[in-house]
């Protein structure tokens, strides 16, 4: 050992108004699983395009094998064994498995015609190395984002890659999904293939890394093994200082009247006969592993889909959403998993991303925008919430991953629902602001609001939760109260209850 | 990237045709005639008219194919009641209704039946031309109220009033776009539909009404074509849409959706009126106008391309 595999030196890179890398030497061995780890905006996310040749450093030098390489662009990466698997996806919806995971370099009789018996054989293999078991003909639109996830992997596998780097890999993955997949990065170390693993999930990090790299502000902090450090260790030198409660001791605190009640709601394929309320000032937790019909739940309530049956009761009147808009009219809020696909306007500017759910309702003065609030609006939010932008009129998807994220609950933050339903609020946001979003929903809910909190990440559920319900296959299989609420027996419901281990 | 980014971005476009007109002004003494001038005006404000309602379809992420057949038909319908000495205000109204029940048509179709908008405005570009074929059996009508003469083709002092109407359009559809709640929601809904529903944006509402402007626009162009021509002939402006889709899109909007504005719009119609007014003055053969037309359309959408960032490599 001693030797490095990979090797950056002194890379620099400046967007308009971001210094996101000032400067940054990082040095990975062979066959190590290095983590990688920073706040929102530190520039994990951007080393790596730099190394996966998707975008270009300023100055800087690449060593591989000791050897000087130029990476110009994502295709020499992928010559030099460079396996980049996003932070978001980037598969062809449209295509079948197997083209996504050939989709640079199908098998061909020769003169363009594909090789189709060859094609599926080669990616059926690889995907039972990746223990995903679908059908290499089947559309990629079709699939999970964890299946998709287990395509990106097998993808990379198709090349003869011998650095693997993972981006937030696990972030929208529930507990079994992650298991499969460490077994998988596990397996390719005893390959001796390297792996640079990006998390915000510390846990995540000491379970299958043995050296860790932080970054803060676009600069490297510390690289150690990670016998020789320990979590409060990591979480202060990200955030450069030391990091108050995680969640808010919230015993003392009343509950109001009934504002949602749900009874018998149903809607084919997804769930059937829900049933539940929530009151005033209360958070209630919402928790299944990914397909229980959660997310469909919460779609439902505010009229994104159309219910088959069963009422929906908004301080003691039914009401009918056909629309969204109705129930933002109403003051119920829904704060979406899928951030890219329909929580933000990527493309647009940051201001307009925060107020998106709000200008119609708080700043229209007759027909017109009233511009001045709506910046100050956003001014506000993009301090309370710490987003790291240059300014409000950046476009979205010029932020990182997790500020995005945070974009994502600004906009419904400022909203100021009486009903909130968020569903994987924290997805990808850094540990630091993590605590920021749940002292910030703590207090909401102190002030009146009610919160239908959906997550599959379970110390958010107990941390924050006054009750949660436990959804399975489509089902509410059960109810457990805060007193009575411990890992063990929520995962024994999300996992089928007595249904399955009687 | 960054650099051309910002050159071909808003400013390209206008000092583009400003450059392209000095050079005119320069190259050709007929050019800088008030006759041409003042037709140049005129062709401007047809072209530039539809492209209010193109710009704000485009944004949309949709597209209108049937712009110019909307116009016919509400001219030859105009001009029919008009010759008939029908009221001219029941008369423009009555266009009105022909621009807005196409628009209507268009914007159901697509927002309601989620049919292809290229395929809906398809279908009503040929039903419109050949309906306005049909109402005289292709013969032209002649001969409307002074009024509409003189705003197709007046003057107050030295500014056609045409133009003057022009400038009011685009001050109301500027306002529209960049100060009211709906120009932000049809920003949104192209950006982003998925993202705009679930923000409470009413995707399917603001699309129907984008439509309905752009036939509202079809049927205003029709007023001023009818006066500039004292004529309405149901072949004229034969595949006009073209044209106003190229100056929406040469104005800096994308075919993507969620970019557009509406002052480049004005510079993309310029710069095409002046490229067809070249074309004339330097006796370019009818054959060639075609060709550079062409070429003309595939500038406009490789710089789309370009902006959408689809070629790029840092
Ligand atoms: N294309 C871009 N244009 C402008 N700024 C950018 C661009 N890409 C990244 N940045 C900025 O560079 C900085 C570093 O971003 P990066 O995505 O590397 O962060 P990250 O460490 O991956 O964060 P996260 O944990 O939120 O994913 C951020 O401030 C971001 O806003
Ligand atoms: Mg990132």
């Amino acid at each position: 050992m001693g030797e490095y595999f990979l090797e950056m030196r002194n890379i620099t890179k400046t967007f308009p108004g971001v210094k996101a890398l000032k400067g940054v030497t990082f040095a990975v061995q062979k066959g190590a699983i290095h983590g990688l780890v920073g706040e929102n905006g530190a520039g994990k996310s951007t080393l790596m395009n730099v190394l996966g040749g998707v975008i270009q450093p300023d100055s800087g030098e690449i060593y591989i094998n000791g050897q000087r390489v130029f990476i110009t662009n994502p295709h020499e990466a992928q010559r030099l064994g460079i396996a980049f698997i996003h932070q978001e996806t980037s598969l062809f919806n449209f295509l079948s498995i197997a083209r996504n995971i050939f989709i640079s370099n199908l098998p061909s009789h020769g003169r363009g015609r594909i090789d189709f018996k060859t094609l599926y054989e080669r990616s059926a293999a690889l995907l039972k190395r990746v223990g995903l078991d679908k059908d290499p003909q089947a559309l990629v639109k079709d699939l999970t984002v964890a299946e998709k996830q287990m395509v990106e992997i097998a993808k990379a596998l198709s090349f003869e890659s011998r650095i693997f780097v993972l981006d937030e890999p696990t972030s929208p993955l529930t507990d079994r999904e992650i298991e499969n997949l460490f077994r998988i990065i596990r397996e390719l170390k005893n390959q001796g293939e390297t792996i640079i693993y990006i998390s915000h999930r510390l846990n995540e990090i000491f379970e299958i890394c043995d050296s860790v790299t932080v970054m803060r502000d676009g600069e490297i902090v510390d690289t150690t093994p990670i016998t020789e450090t320990n979590k409060f260790d990591l979480v202060r030198k990200m955030v450069g200082r030391e990091l108050s409660m995680m969640f808010l001791q919230r015993d003392h605190r009343e509950l109001g009247k009934v504002v949602l009640e749900v009874r018998e709601l149903t809607k084919k394929p997804y769930f059937r006969d829900i049933h539940f309320s929530l009151r005033e000032g209360e958070i209630l937790g919402l928790f299944g592993l990914v397909g229980a019909g959660r997310s469909e739940v919460a779609r439902t309530i505010v009229g994104d889909y159309r219910r088959d049956s069963g009422k929906v009761i908004l301080d003691g009147n039914e009401v009918f959403f056909s629309h969204p808009k109705e129930a933002i009219a109403r003051g119920i809020g829904f704060l979406t998993e899928d951030r890219r696909g329909e929580g933000l306007a990527v493309e647009m500017e940051v201001y307009k991303n925060i107020t998106m759910a709000i200008f119609w309702y708080q700043l229209r003065r007759g027909v017109n925008l009233d511009l001045g609030r709506e910046k100050e609006v956003a001014e506000e939010y993009v301090k309370e919430l710490r987003i790291v932008t240059p300014t409000i009129f950046q476009q979205a998807k010029n932020l990182s991953g997790g500020n995005q994220q945070k974009v994502v609950v600004a906009k419904w933050l400022c909203a100021q629902p009486r009903v909130l339903i968020v569903d994987e609020p924290t997805r990808g946001i850094d540990v630091g602001a993590k605590s920021e979003i749940y002292h910030i929903v703590a207090n909401l809910a102190q002030e009146g609001m009610g919160i239908i909190f959906i997550s599959s990440e379970i110390e958010e559920i107990l941390g924050m939760c006054d009750r949660v319900l436990v959804m399975y296959e489509g089902e509410l299989i059960a109810e457990v109260p805060r007193q009575e609420m411990t890992q063990e027996k929520i995962m024994y419901y999300a996992t089928g209850g007595e249904r399955v281990h009687a | 990237m960054i650099r051309v980014k910002s050159i071909i971005g808003e400013q390209f476009i206008f000092f583009f045709m400003l450059a392209f007109f000095i050079f005119m002004v320069f190259a050709s003494p007929q050019f800088r005639s008030h006759y041409n001038l003042f037709n140049l005006w005129l062709d401007v404000v047809i072209t530039s008219i539809l492209g209010i309602g193109m710009t704000m379809v485009i944004i949309t992420a949709g597209i209108d194919l049937s712009v110019a057949s909307s116009l016919v038909l509400s001219a030859m319908i105009g001009a029919i009641l008009m010759s008939q000495k029908v009221n001219t205000l029941f008369s423009f109204l009555v266009m009105l209704a022909v621009g807005l029940g196409f628009g209507l048509f268009n914007g159901i179709m697509i927002s309601r039946l989620k049919m292809v908008p290229f395929i809906v405005t398809l279908g009503t570009l040929s039903l419109g031309r050949g309906l306005a074929m049909l109402s005289t059996h292709a013969r032209s009508v002649y001969g409307f109220p002074d009024i509409v003469v003189r705003l197709g083709s007046g003057e107050i002092g030295y500014f056609p009033v045409a133009g003057i109407i022009l400038v009011i359009l685009y001050f109301f559809a500027w306002y529209l776009l960049n100060r009211t709640v709906f120009g932000r929601s049809i920003y949104l809904v192209g950006s982003n539909p998925r993202a705009a529903r679930l923000s409470g944006i009413d995707v399917d509402r603001m699309k129907t009404l984008v439509y309905v402007l752009s036939g509202l626009c079809a049927a205003f162009a029709a007023l001023i074509q009818m006066g500039r021509l004292n004529a309405a002939k149901p072949n004229m402006l034969y595949g006009l849409e073209l044209d106003v889709i190229s100056a929406v899109v040469l104005g800096g909007a994308s075919l993507f959706g969620g970019k557009g504005n509406i002052l480049g719009t004005l510079w993309g119609a310029l710069l095409i009126v002046l490229i067809r007014n070249a074309m004339v003055l330097f006796g370019v053969s009818v054959y060639y106008h075609q060709v550079v037309k062409g070429l003309v359309i595939f500038a406009a959408v490789f710089i789309d391309i370009l902006r959408s960032g689809v070629l790029r490599r840092r």
